[in-house]
């Protein structure tokens, strides 16, 4: 299966908000966004994928619509919503401060 | 934002669950394509590309079961699957399924009933009465008496009327709705009036449907308007809902009540009951309220409810005080207010049930009752769905082996319970209709029910109670059944079930005996107190004997008119065939009760107060009552004549009072006016109740009628015919009906009832009625669920040790052996149930105990009785599986492996 790094908790959300940033993606095109992002350290398997895209567009961060895929196979498209967006940066300053705090406390000497 | 979002997705989950699904599916099948699409790409053949999508996805089925999990409201999401499977297991066993609707339609059945009766009596308020809470019922509190004094009269409702500072408004009413008498000839008929003050209708804050209601003027002493305001039935019954029966008349007595209004529907006001009619109190005082001519003036008798709506500000108790004080300013010498006696307020909604007879404490216990009902039927349901899993037990395994998760199997096995909860819920509103009828009807056939049986409250109720039974009978089976322990379930061989499994089962069998037999030993003690209230001594039998009433004086007719119709009436009810025994009286037991002066020849009066009593009766009256005559003799029809020489009979207590120990017969008394001449005692009868059904041995005295100069005439304005029938007394009641009635043409309807109808009686003896009613039915349901879920068990036990059975047979063992040890195992269950139940009964005895009559709470004989029919209970149950056992055949069961 290859080897890749386990999810942090709350790292999937991000993962996926973060995919959606740029354009709107169905669900197979998310996991290779992920994939590409993280430099192949983390795939997400549809287990985990699915709910995750269920439960933030239940959240609201999340719009889906059906359109057609690259080789014009129907499917389902999310894209990040205004709140979604939001949601996004303010995840975003708050990993930063963690990860900052954790290589601070990690590298002191 | 989010919260709008979420309630989005819970409506779409739930009401249009198969697109959501089916928008899941082409989801996924949308990922499988591209996926496919992508190993195509990259070299891979179609069916390789294909496998190894799938093997990347790692299992559809799963994909959407993790997907669906974080779908809002998914718990409550039982998919079109879970039901259908559901359905058609649950059609596979007609018998099971039969068999678990009916127990739990009847313990909901007799749950809602009981909240119906309950919720009625107790928490609705009066219909069409404006803020309820601040209407009262003034009563005299007595010192160590729970209830009261409760009735009043006129003059201290006009004193209270023009001082009371505390109350709005005050009002005055009969004690209760009087039967009287509507037109006259064949057309005669009763209806129910209710004499108020015009204040009345201001204080409950009701407004007329049509109409009006009574103007001060027309309830101006000394004799009113006859006006007359009906009822919203009767205005239906009678006049079919014309709007011009306004100024339309009535006749009641030898008056004409002109109708001037029309009650909203379902108003009866500080009554419980039905109430056909209402008119001014002054205008029907005599001889509907009081007989008394002097009852603007004399406080002296009480015969009225004072009601009041208490300023919004005032606390009752200080409203009661100021009472109290203008109470007693103006009548210190009222016997009512002396004696520590005190004004009370007491709630209409309480005051209302207050003479219903039932106290609040036995309604609260069948309540408690019925839910012990609910309780067991949800044990025995458990215990029916339990052994229907184990049966069920290898599917299970197999399911979760091949990856079912354990929720998934607790919903589907929760959904099974709830369908047939739900199928029983409605089961059970049919049960409740039926069961509310006959309890209203044979218990409580004077109440007007504010609401109809079946309505939303009932509804709610039941369905809360169907979510319970649901949750709760479904859960333990649910839980005990996927307990997984796949490989003991799976090996061949083992026995569909297994015998060590039935300990949960058990435990609720325990349970359920235990509950049943506390059910059956409250039914048995209410039993043997309302045994004990039908033998108690009267002095009179008031089930064999009828009286009959004539309001003749509100004819117009004068008390010596009306003795000689009453005499006339007398000779005609005597002449009927089935009547053995027939007298005339001034007043009957239950009926009203006059005081009397009594003396002894040159001594002081008796203190008046708790008697003595009067009444004035015609020969053979205590016969006809079926009274002892402890000394001498009764009254003949000789001595019913003015000329006669003068004789008197006593009751023991008087007896005691005059003569202390020594015999009564033959001294003097007097009785009446200061120069009424002295009477011999000829006779000494038992004591015959006055009012009370209970402790009662009111000194009497008992004059002839024809020799009862000695009293003042206008006592004598109204006088009662009492018969005593040879068979049923109930059906020589129109016989005499009609015999009073054919005395003279116009002559108004008479009424004629059996003395245990009276609601005086009907309302002392209810209590205990109603308790072994329904304890009693309450029991035999019980008993009947707990010997079904004996013999499952027992029988389920024999069917999981056919093997075993079979070894032991072979191997020799008799057949007796074999159904002892199974009735020993029945038996066993049975009797740690009974221990338990009668343990539990013990320690609840408080709740029981103040309401039973002279019965102890742990009586031996109830106890025993109850151990006996348990145990009994028991062994009928273990009868078929031993013949189970019996008929297996060794080889047979040793082949089966």
């Amino acid at each position: 299966m290859g080897r890749h790094t386990p999810l942090l908790q709350g790292t999937l959300d991000l993962l996926i908000l973060k995919a959606l940033s740029l354009q709107p993606l169905h669900g197979l095109g998310v996991s290779r966004r992920i994939e590409q992002m993280t430099k192949g350290a983390y795939i997400v398997r549809p287990g985990s994928l699915f709910p995750a895209l269920h439960r933030l567009e239940e959240q609201g961060w999340l719009d889906a619509s059906w359109g057609d895929s690259e080789n014009n196979r129907r499917a389902k498209f999310y894209r990040l919503t205004a709140t979604g967006r939001r949601q996004l940066s303010t995840e975003t300053e708050e990993w930063k401060r963690v990860a900052g705090a954790m290589r601070a406390a990690l590298e002191s000497a | 934002m989010r919260f709008f979002h979420w309630v989005r997705s819970l409506w779409a989950n739930l009401v249009h669950r198969d697109r959501v699904e089916e928008s899941l599916d082409d989801e996924l099948r949308a990922y499988l394509d591209l996926l496919t699409a992508d190993y195509q790409r990259r070299g891979l053949s179609a069916d390789e590309a294909r496998r190894s999508a799938l093997v990347d996805i790692g299992g559809l089925a799963q994909v959407k079961e993790r997907t669906r999990d974080v779908w809002a409201g998914d718990a409550f999401a039982i998919g079109r699957r879970e039901l259908r499977y559901t359905w058609r297991s649950l059609r596979r066993s007609p018998g099971f399924l039969v068999t678990v609707v009916l127990i739990i339609s009847l313990g909901i059945g007799a749950n809602a009933t009981i909240f119906g009766v309950i919720d009625d009596l107790l928490f609705r308020p009066p219909a069409n009465v404006k803020n309820p809470d601040r209407v009262v019922l003034l009563t005299m509190a007595v010192p160590k008496e729970r209830v009261g004094q409760q009735t009043l009269n006129f003059p201290a409702y006009r004193t209270l009327h023009t001082e009371w500072r505390s109350a709005e408004v005050v009002a005055i009413a009969a004690s209760g709705p009087v039967q009287v008498p509507l037109g006259r000839g064949t057309d005669a008929e009763d209806v129910l009036a209710f004499p108020v003050s015009a204040s009345y209708f201001r204080m409950l804050g009701v407004e007329p449907e049509h109409g009006r209601f009574f103007v001060d003027d027309e309830d101006a002493e000394p004799s009113g308007v006859p006006v007359a305001v009906i009822s919203d039935g009767f205005w239906t019954r009678h006049f079919a809902r014309d709007r011009e029966v306004l100024g339309k008349a009535l006749e009641i007595g030898n008056r004409r009540f002109t109708v001037i209004g029309v009650a909203p529907r379902g108003f009866t006001g500080t009554e419980l009951g039905r109430v056909d009619l209402w008119l001014p109190i002054t205008a029907a005082m005599r001889p509907f309220v009081s007989d008394n001519p002097n009852w603007q003036h004399e406080a002296f008798g009480t015969y009225a409810h004072l009601f009041a709506r208490v300023r919004p500000e005032v606390p009752f108790a200080d409203a009661a005080r100021e009472a109290g004080r203008i109470l007693a300013n103006a009548y210190p010498d009222a016997w009512w207010d002396r004696n520590n006696r005190s004004p009370r307020l007491i709630p209409l909604r309480v005051a209302r049930s207050m003479n219903l007879g039932t106290e609040n404490s036995l309604l609260t216990l069948l309540a408690a009752m019925a839910l012990v009902v609910l309780l067991i039927v949800i044990a025995n349901v458990a215990s029916l769905l339990l052994a229907r899993a184990l049966r069920r037990r290898r599917e299970i395994a197999v399911r979760l082996a091949l990856g079912a998760s354990r929720v998934q199997l607790v919903r589907l096995l929760l959904t099974e319970c709830l369908v047939l909860s739900v199928m029983s819920g409605i089961v059970a509103v049919f049960v409740t209709y039926w069961c509310s009828e006959a309890i209203r009807g044979l218990l409580f056939g004077d109440v007007a029910w504010s609401s109809s049986i079946v309505n939303g409250r009932l509804l709610a109720f039941s369905a809360l109670a169907v979510v319970v039974v649901a949750v709760f009978a479904g859960l333990l089976p649910a839980l005990e059944s996927t307990r997984a322990e796949l490989t003991t379930a799976l090996k061949a061989g083992a026995r569909e079930g297994g015998g060590q499994r039935t300990g949960s089962r058990r435990m609720l069998i325990i349970a359920q005996v235990a509950l049943t037999t506390m059910l059956l030993a409250g039914a048995g003690l209410f039993l043997r107190s309302l045994r004990n209230v039908y033998a108690l001594r009267l002095g009179v039998d008031t089930d064999r004997v009828l009286y009959g009433q004539m309001y003749l004086s509100a004819l117009g007719k004068q008390p010596d008119e009306v003795e000689l119709l009453t005499r006339a009436q007398l000779a005609r009810v005597r002449a009927l065939p089935g009547i053995s025994h027939a007298a005339v009286a001034l007043t009957v037991p239950f009926g009203p009760s006059w005081g009397a002066d009594v003396r002894l020849p040159g001594g002081d009066s008796l203190p008046q107060g708790d008697g003595p009593y009067l009444n004035l009766v015609g020969g053979g009256y205590f016969a006809t009552l079926g009274a002892r005559v402890l000394e001498g003799r009764e009254f003949t029809d000789v001595d019913d004549r003015p000329a006669s020489p003068r004789v008197v009979i006593v009751s023991a207590a008087m007896a005691r009072r005059v003569s202390r120990g020594a015999s009564a017969l033959g001294r003097c008394i007097i009785v009446g006016e200061q120069a009424a001449p002295c009477a011999s005692i000829v006779g000494v009868v038992e004591d015959i109740r006055r009012q009370q059904l209970f402790d009662e041995e009111p000194p009497m005295v008992y004059l002839p009628l024809a020799q009862a100069q000695v009293v003042p005439r206008t006592w004598r304005s109204e006088l009662y015919l009492i018969a005593r029938p040879v068979g049923d007394a109930a059906r020589m009641i129109e016989p005499m009906r009609r015999a009073m009635q054919s005395v003279a043409a116009g002559m108004p309807r008479a009424t004629v009832q059996r003395i245990a109808d009276r609601p005086e009686v009907v309302m002392q003896i209810r209590q205990w009625r109603l308790g072994t009613m329904l304890f009693g039915s309450f029991g035999v349901l019980a008993l009947v669920l707990a010997a079904v879920g004996l013999f499952g068990l027992i029988s389920y036990s024999v069917a999981s040790r056919v093997h075993e059975i079979g070894v032991r047979m072979a191997l020799g063992a008799r057949g007796t052996s074999v159904a002892g040890m199974i009735m020993t195992q029945a038996l066993a269950v049975d009797a740690m149930g009974v221990g338990a139940g009668i343990i539990a009964a013990i320690i609840a005895q408080r709740l029981i105990a103040s309401l039973l009559y002279s019965v102890s709470p742990y009586d031996p004989i109830v106890f025993a009785a109850v151990t006996g029919t348990m145990l009994l209970v028991g062994m009928v149950a273990s009868i078929v599986p031993v013949a189970q056992a019996l008929s297996i055949d060794a080889l047979e069961a040793l082949r089966a492996d």
